[in-house]
Formats: C-alpha cells, structure tokens, sequence
C-alpha cells in the first residue's frame, strides 16, 4: 500500500472531512472554545495523526476517531464505521476530537511507516507519562531519525494537504445553508455494511473479510455519485427541471458504460453490464 | 413510457436476459441511504420513488458484477482485497477511495489497539 500513497493527492481529491464543515459552525458559535481547545491539545504529548488521513478523502464523518485516550465515547462511537445517525451530540464530539487533531496534526505524517506509528502509539497510550514508557519513547525516537529523505517526502505531502485543508475551509466558509446541508449528507451517507456483504455473500457463497465490505461500499458510493453527476448533466442537456427521473439515470448509465468499459474480462464469455 | 425507456435499455442488455431491470425486488435494501446519498450528489432533497429504485437496482448488479469479476481473478473463487484493487487499477477515482478508505481501516485498528492496551492499564 505504501507504494500507492503517491498517487493519493491527486487522485484523492476528496477534501476534508466533516470537521471543516463544524468548524465553520462553530465558528459563529464559540471560537475561544476551539481556541483553548486546541491549545490544550498541543500542550500534550503530540499525538498520531490520524486526522492527516482524513483529509485525503475520508468522507464517513462519523467513522474517524482517531486514537484519542481521553474521548472514550467517540472511540466507540468511532467502531461503527458505517454510521448514517445523525445524532447531532455525536458529531458535537466527534468534531471536537477534529478541532482538537487540527492543531499539533503539521508534523505529523500521513503514510503508515511503523515506526511513526509505534512512536506514536505509546506516546497517547502515556498520556499520564510513565517514565517507562518515555524510555520506549526516546529509544524509537532515535531510531527513527535516521529516514530523512522520506521525511522530506512526508513533509512534502503533509504541506500538500494543509494547502488542501486551507483552501477546503476558505470553500466551506463561503457556504450557503443549503450547500453545507447538501455537503454534510454527502459526507454522512454510506451503505450499510451488514446489507452490502450479504450481496456480496449471495453471489459468492462464502463468507468475505471486511476489507473487501468496506472496500466495496466505499466504492458503491464513489459509483453512485458518478452516475448521478452524469445523470444531473443529462439533465441539463435536455432542458429538464426538478427532480432526477429514472430517464436521466438510464441515460446517464448508458453514458456510463460506453466510457468505462471495466471489463478486463474480454476473454470470458460471461456478460458484464459494465 | 415506461416501455420506451426498457426498450432502449434492452438493446444494451441482451445478455443480461435473467436479470431484470424493473425494480420488482421484494425486499429494498438501500432505499434510506441511497436518498441521503442522491440529496447528496445534487439531487432534489426528495428523489423520485422510481429513480432511487432504479438506482438501487444499478448498485446492487454493480456489487454483483464486481464480485463476479473478482472471483474470476482468483483461483479458488475467493473474493480478495488485492482482485478487487486489480480490477479498480483502471479507474482512478475508485480506485483512490478504496485505497483510502482501507489506510483508514488499517489507522482505525492500530488506534483500537492502542486504546485497548491504555484501557488495561
């Protein structure tokens, strides 16, 4: 995987997560809250930057949580990856934990490099600070300061995505009601994973791991969206108003098919609607 | 109508004969989030019945033609993660979402981990 993450700012695309959208709420609302917020979070030990994957294209908002001792709650609620409630309160939580990951995030990088990562981890874990614990700490720090041309990279990437970030928040600012609703439902939509493996399950018969569930919603979503992005052009292109109609859709699916010809399977007889 | 629009749609789906494209499922599986998610993508905030049926049909049969896809890449009809990225190498915006989407997996587990291990002390 680690081969792949170059490609991901391009391709990523996907700005920033749901915390944006808070941010600008909240931002009407209580700004020396985030302020102090965010200061006590930097005063900690810094923490893995969990947040830093987000922005290349998380859009399950309720799924993050990062790894944060101290938020119990949202590490459960954090569990259920496939999440379409809309309790507000947990989103109340579930952006502060963003608000809060904001601050220190700079440092810190976005490809899984176990090092980083076990660093990382006994430094949450230590929230109290052991001194055990700081030992560990101390030895892998040094460790790891030998990797300085990927750390370049990283730093490279990591001020690619503060650029992302930025831009995505003066984006958000500009919002209208309307489009922060549209926005925050993109965001939050997503297909139930028990519904998706038993599809998947129908057709293979036997049981399937979870990446492949997540994998698959993940994209299911990403295909929605393309054919109603087309279906909405369609649209347009025939003068129609108001809702999307089955017409659009088939249109659009149509359009769809003839430009995406996923079937690599040229040499199997089996027919393929894509 | 109706009929026009299956008939165009026939010319394109010879093959996929025993499959139907009317939405006569008896059970809906995706019609709630699959409305969030229309309203979404630019949608009216109340799609159309038939629209969001339609739509359901079309990602059921994509779930089960990638599958498909991916069993046939497999030897033993084993529907792994590593067919799946293959089949996705083509099409970028795909392919970027799973990759991501399963990095955020992987993240998620080191944290639960690390949460766990807190928890116990």
């Amino acid at each position: 995987m680690d081969d792949f993450m170059d490609d991901d700012v391009e391709f990523g695309g996907m700005m920033d997560p749901v915390n944006l959208k808070k941010r600008k709420l909240r931002e009407n609302e209580t700004e020396d809250e985030d302020q102090s917020v965010n200061q006590s979070v930097v005063e900690n030990e810094p923490e893995k930057d969990l947040k830093k994957t987000r922005p290349i294209g998380n859009e399950e908002g309720d799924e993050d949580e990062e790894e944060e001792g101290k938020e119990e709650e949202n590490k459960e609620e954090s569990f259920d990856i496939s999440s379409s409630d809309e309790e507000e309160q947990e989103d109340e939580e579930n952006f502060d934990l963003f608000e809060t990951l904001e601050g220190p995030k700079v440092e810190q990088t976005i490809e899984e490099t176990k090092k980083t990562e076990e660093k990382q981890q006994p430094e949450e874990v230590t929230k109290p600070g052991t001194s055990k614990q700081a030992e560990i700490q101390e030895k892998k720090k040094r460790i790891s300061i030998d990797t300085s041309g990927q750390e370049q990279a990283r730093k490279k990437k990591i001020e690619q995505i503060e650029e992302e970030n930025k831009k995505m928040q003066v984006l958000m600012a500009n919002f209208s009601e309307e489009q922060l609703n549209r926005y925050e439902t993109f965001r939050r939509s997503a297909f139930q994973k028990s519904s998706i493996k038993k599809i998947i399950q129908t057709v293979c018969g036997k049981s399937v791991s979870q990446s492949v569930v997540i994998a698959m919603s993940g994209i299911s979503k990403v295909f929605v969206g393309e054919i109603v992005e087309k279906a909405l052009d369609v649209k347009e292109k025939w003068g129609d108003t108001g809702a999307l109609q089955p017409k659009h859709l088939r249109e659009a699916f149509r359009l769809f098919k003839s430009a995406n010809k996923l079937s690599d399977s040229v040499k199997f007889k089996k027919p393929s609607l894509f | 109508m109706a009929d026009d629009i299956e008939d165009q749609f026939d010319d394109d789906n010879h093959e996929a004969e025993t499959e139907t494209y009317s939405s006569d499922r008896k059970k809906h599986y995706f019609i709630r989030e699959l409305k969030m998610m229309m309203y979404g993508f630019g949608d009216e905030e109340n799609p159309y019945q038939e629209s969001v049926e339609l739509l359901e049909d079309l990602v059921i049969h994509f779930v089960q033609d990638m599958t498909i896809k991916i069993m046939e890449l497999s030897k033993q009809n084993k529907v792994q993660i590593e067919d799946l990225m293959y089949l996705l190498r083509k099409d970028p915006r795909k392919y970027a979402r799973a990759k991501d989407l399963l990095i955020m997996n992987e993240e998620l587990k080191k944290a639960r981990k690390a949460f766990d291990e807190a928890a116990k002390y």
